[in-house]
């Protein structure tokens, strides 16, 4: 009788908590009404413009916004999707929004699968980290947004013509790059405190060449033989290449692809050669890192740990550097420049775009187009709220709202880079004011130099086994190449040999015959 | 004879010793390395002594206390949960299965075997349980899926009663005049604790260690996470900071200890099945030996 009594308490704790947890309780995250609105929008849901003017805002589409989470909560997010939609109901945008966060370790598998369930969509969202938009447009996840070019002229004015060929397929713009310096350079961080002991913190900040570079590792070696000065194997600026984004670098245009036509074999070319002994003597001199072929920390955390005296890697402009290492580094630093500006298909990070499940592609595209446009709308995005997240200093500078700080904040304030327009943001926990002004004005900075390659994308598809080979000797042998570690002359034959063997020419020929076309189609 | 005996013994127990001395090692390097500093790892490799004590993955952790031990709530309730449910189907198509007048018997026992071969794959699955069955943002997202019904189970369980109660048993039971569930109850589950308690710590190990569902099922209610999915997200976030570490990412990952965090989440993530498991050990050992040698 006992057991009986006992297994039907049991079964009946066990129903109330499956009711309990069952029902999605709306109260609870402040974010179901939204997105029930949102779920209850007829997929024929009338052009966003005809809403705000024939509509009230209670009947406006509601938009899902991504929303990049560091962390698996953002606590003040149904206060902040809350004022955002009073915002936009202020200015009659004739839209609102949902925001959603997503944790960035879960990203690539929950907006995988958001792009397959039309019933749970995600509208809105950057690629940076998730995806490219030729793969995108290719697994049929994006809308092509050509037909709003003449919408939103504007948009489509913002930045140098060569950043939106980027974020084309086939000459149609599938995504509106995200606002970024579109180039940079190299620069070498070192520790102030070091740079004074040698004698060389006069240099700060100037351009330096590779050899005065290599005299400075010499003195900071000699005075802490104990740390390291470099451990990174992918410093393109420095190298001087222009890569398309592909990893593997099995053809690549010299001089960052500035003024350049010829694709060419890069492993075989003196100019990687001269780059593998570069490196070969940073590692005779004791420079690199121990263990550089299983050492995975990068350069940053290297100098945190007290590991690293300097490292190497870009950025636009050397304020922007230093800003950057306050922000990363717990030692005072200096920065040397490398090399010049110039700009690449690696430079741009970041696009939006609009999904192939969204429902109301109008209504998307028109707070899309407020999200590139609009402080007001930007800064929910990327600072929050003034006051509850954020607070302003008197030169125009956000920092965290008193009491707050990275742990407690409840908003992503981290990474203004991820929405679509970070200029129109105010500069985050830095001094440096012109931090996004300074940014702003190279988009009209004719004299700057991008790639010929801006937009171009290598199909694959012709030579895929070729590539897959190479791709996979190219893992196997350069790393050991880039860190020192082995002889050149018999170490870079064999390699070289390996990518003839397995067709390296066939992949280079056939990259130049579609950047040919590229190029054709261009002008 | 009897010192040859004493010499096995005597060597059988320290090849034993050494086995055990290299299983309980890495687990010893796990619970070190979370309590050593960031930097001494960094600089000195891992070591079975730290050279410098620091919590500081464990405060991170616990900075996510509220938020742990709610999560733990959590997973209890959906290991129970699930394991009920997951025994109460398994028992009863195996005992269905183990009948030989079944009709369709070796169609179904196929059709239950070809799902350990195949599967949909992530997407057609998502799109069954997310769209069909209804269970994305509720605590059935992360019991129904994947979890509920083990084909490897049902298996295992079909064969423990065709070998292990005798035909004959269930075929007076039913002279006796008693129903099938009677049987069920009263002859074959009894006789079964072994297989029982076996294919229990099999689902409740299962389900505790599962995040692919939480993952997966629940979007926008974090609040139903269990352990597992709070401590994956939690090292998957570490793990993507450190890996992409440029630009502003710097502040956060500057503020969380990579290495240390994965080390505590693995340390705080076995503790409850290091409890559990000494209770279930001696019907696990049996249960797998009759399983494997009869099945």
């Amino acid at each position: 009788m006992r057991k009986k009594l006992t297994a039907a308490i049991l079964a009946a704790v066990m129903s109330i908590a499956l009711i309990a947890c069952g029902s999605a309780d709306p109260g609870s995250t402040g974010t179901q009404a939204p997105s029930e609105s949102a779920e209850a929008a007829p997929a024929e849901a009338a052009p966003a413009e005809a809403s705000a003017e024939e509509s009230n805002p209670a009947d406006w589409p509601v938009i899902k916004v991504e929303i990049l989470s560091f962390t698996d909560a953002q606590e003040k997010e149904p206060e902040i999707e809350q004022a955002l939609n009073e915002y936009l109901v202020s200015i009659d945008a004739g839209v609102q929004a949902d925001l959603l966060p997503i944790a960035i370790g879960d990203r690539a598998t929950t907006l995988t699968l958001m792009l397959a369930d039309p019933d749970n969509p995600i509208d809105l969202f950057g690629w940076r980290f998730y995806s490219t938009v030729p793969d995108m447009v290719h697994n049929d996840q994006i809308i092509s947004l050509e037909k709003y070019r003449d919408v939103y002229p504007d948009l489509w004015d913002l930045f140098p013509e060569d950043v939106y060929r980027t974020c084309q397929v086939n000459g149609e713009q599938y995504s509106i790059p995200g606002a970024d310096s579109f180039g940079n350079f190299q620069v070498y961080a070192m520790r102030k405190d070091v740079a004074e002991e040698i004698g060389v913190a006069d240099k700060a900040s100037t351009r330096i060449t590779l050899e005065e570079l290599n005299d400075i590792l010499l003195k900071a070696e000699e005075a802490h033989p104990e740390l390291c000065w470099h451990g990174d194997t992918a410093v393109l600026p420095l190298q001087g290449i222009d890569n398309f984004g592909e990893t593997a670098w099995l053809g690549v245009l010299l001089n960052r692809g500035v003024d350049s036509h010829e694709i060419i074999n890069y492993y075989a070319s003196p100019e990687f050669r001269a780059y593998c002994e570069q490196c070969k003597w940073w590692k005779d001199n004791g420079m690199i890192v121990d263990d550089p072929l299983n050492n995975t920390y990068a350069g940053y955390t290297l100098m945190n740990d007290g590991v690293g005296g300097g490292y190497l890697f870009e950025a636009y402009n050397c304020e922007y550097a230093l800003s950057l290492m306050k922000a990363q580094i717990q030692y005072e630093t200096i920065v040397f420049q490398l090399t010049d500006f110039a700009g690449n298909n690696s430079c741009v990070y970041n696009g939006w775009n609009i999904s192939s499940v969204c429902r109301n592609p109008d209504a998307a595209m028109k707070l899309l187009y407020l999200m590139y446009t609009d402080p007001q709308v930007c800064r929910y995005f990327t600072l929050g709220i003034e006051g509850l997240t954020y607070k302003v200093d008197e030169n125009g500078c956000a920092w965290y709202a008193d009491g707050k700080d990275v742990n407690n904040v409840g908003w992503n304030l981290s990474a203004p880079w991820f929405y679509p327009n970070e200029c129109l943001s105010l500069p985050f926990e830095t001094d440096y004011a012109g931090y996004f002004s300074d940014m702003a004005a190279l988009w009209s900075d004719n004299s700057l130099k991008y790639s010929e390659a801006m937009g171009f994308v290598f199909d694959k598809t012709p030579v895929f086994d070729q590539y897959s080979a190479c791709a996979a000797i190219v893992d196997e042998y350069r790393t050991a190449l880039l860190m020192g570690q082995v002889d050149i002359d018999d170490y870079l034959a064999r390699f070289n040999d390996e990518l003839s063997a397995n067709g390296i020419d066939e992949i280079v020929a056939e990259m130049q015959k579609q950047f040919d076309e590229f190029e054709a189609s261009k002008n | 004879m009897a010192g040859k005996g004493r010499g096995f013994r005597i060597f059988s127990n320290i090849v034993m010793i050494l086995l055990s001395f290299a299983a309980v090692m890495p687990f010893i390097l796990l619970v070190v390395s979370s309590i050593t500093r960031e930097e001494v790892i960094a600089r000195y490799g891992y070591s079975f002594v730290p050279r410098a004590i620091d919590f500081a993955a464990y405060r991170y952790l616990f900075m996510s206390s509220n938020r742990i031990l709610k999560a733990y709530g959590m997973t209890f309730l959906v290991a129970f949960i699930g394991t009920s449910c997951n025994m109460l189907m398994t028992m009863f198509a195996g005992y269905l299965l183990s009948k030989r007048d079944l009709p369709g018997r070796n169609f179904i026992s196929f059709f239950i075997f070809f799902t350990m071969l195949f599967s949909g794959g992530m997407i057609p699955s998502y799109i069954i349980w997310s769209r069909l069955m209804k269970v994305g943002d509720t605590i059935f997202g992360l019991i129904c899926p994947n979890l509920m019904l083990s084909a490897f189970n049902i298996i295992l369980m079909r064969t423990y009663f065709t070998s292990n109660i005798p035909y004959e048993l269930c075929e007076a039971a039913e002279m006796d005049s008693c129903s099938e569930a009677g049987i069920l109850f009263h002859i074959c589950l009894p006789l079964s604790k072994p297989m029982i308690a076996t294919l229990t710590l099999f689902s409740g190990l299962a389900y505790w260690n599962d995040w692919i569902n939480g993952l997966y099922y629940l979007v926008r209610r974090k609040d139903l996470f269990t352990i597992q999915n709070v401590l994956n997200t939690m090292q998957s976030n570490v793990q993507f900071l450190k890996d992409y570490a440029t630009a502003s990412l710097g502040e956060f990952a500057q503020s969380i200890p990579s290495l240390g965090v994965r080390m505590a989440i693995a340390v705080i993530s076995i503790i409850p099945i290091m409890v559990i498991y000494p209770f279930f050990q001696q019907y696990f050992v049996r249960g797998i030996v009759v399983g494997g040698v009869k099945g």
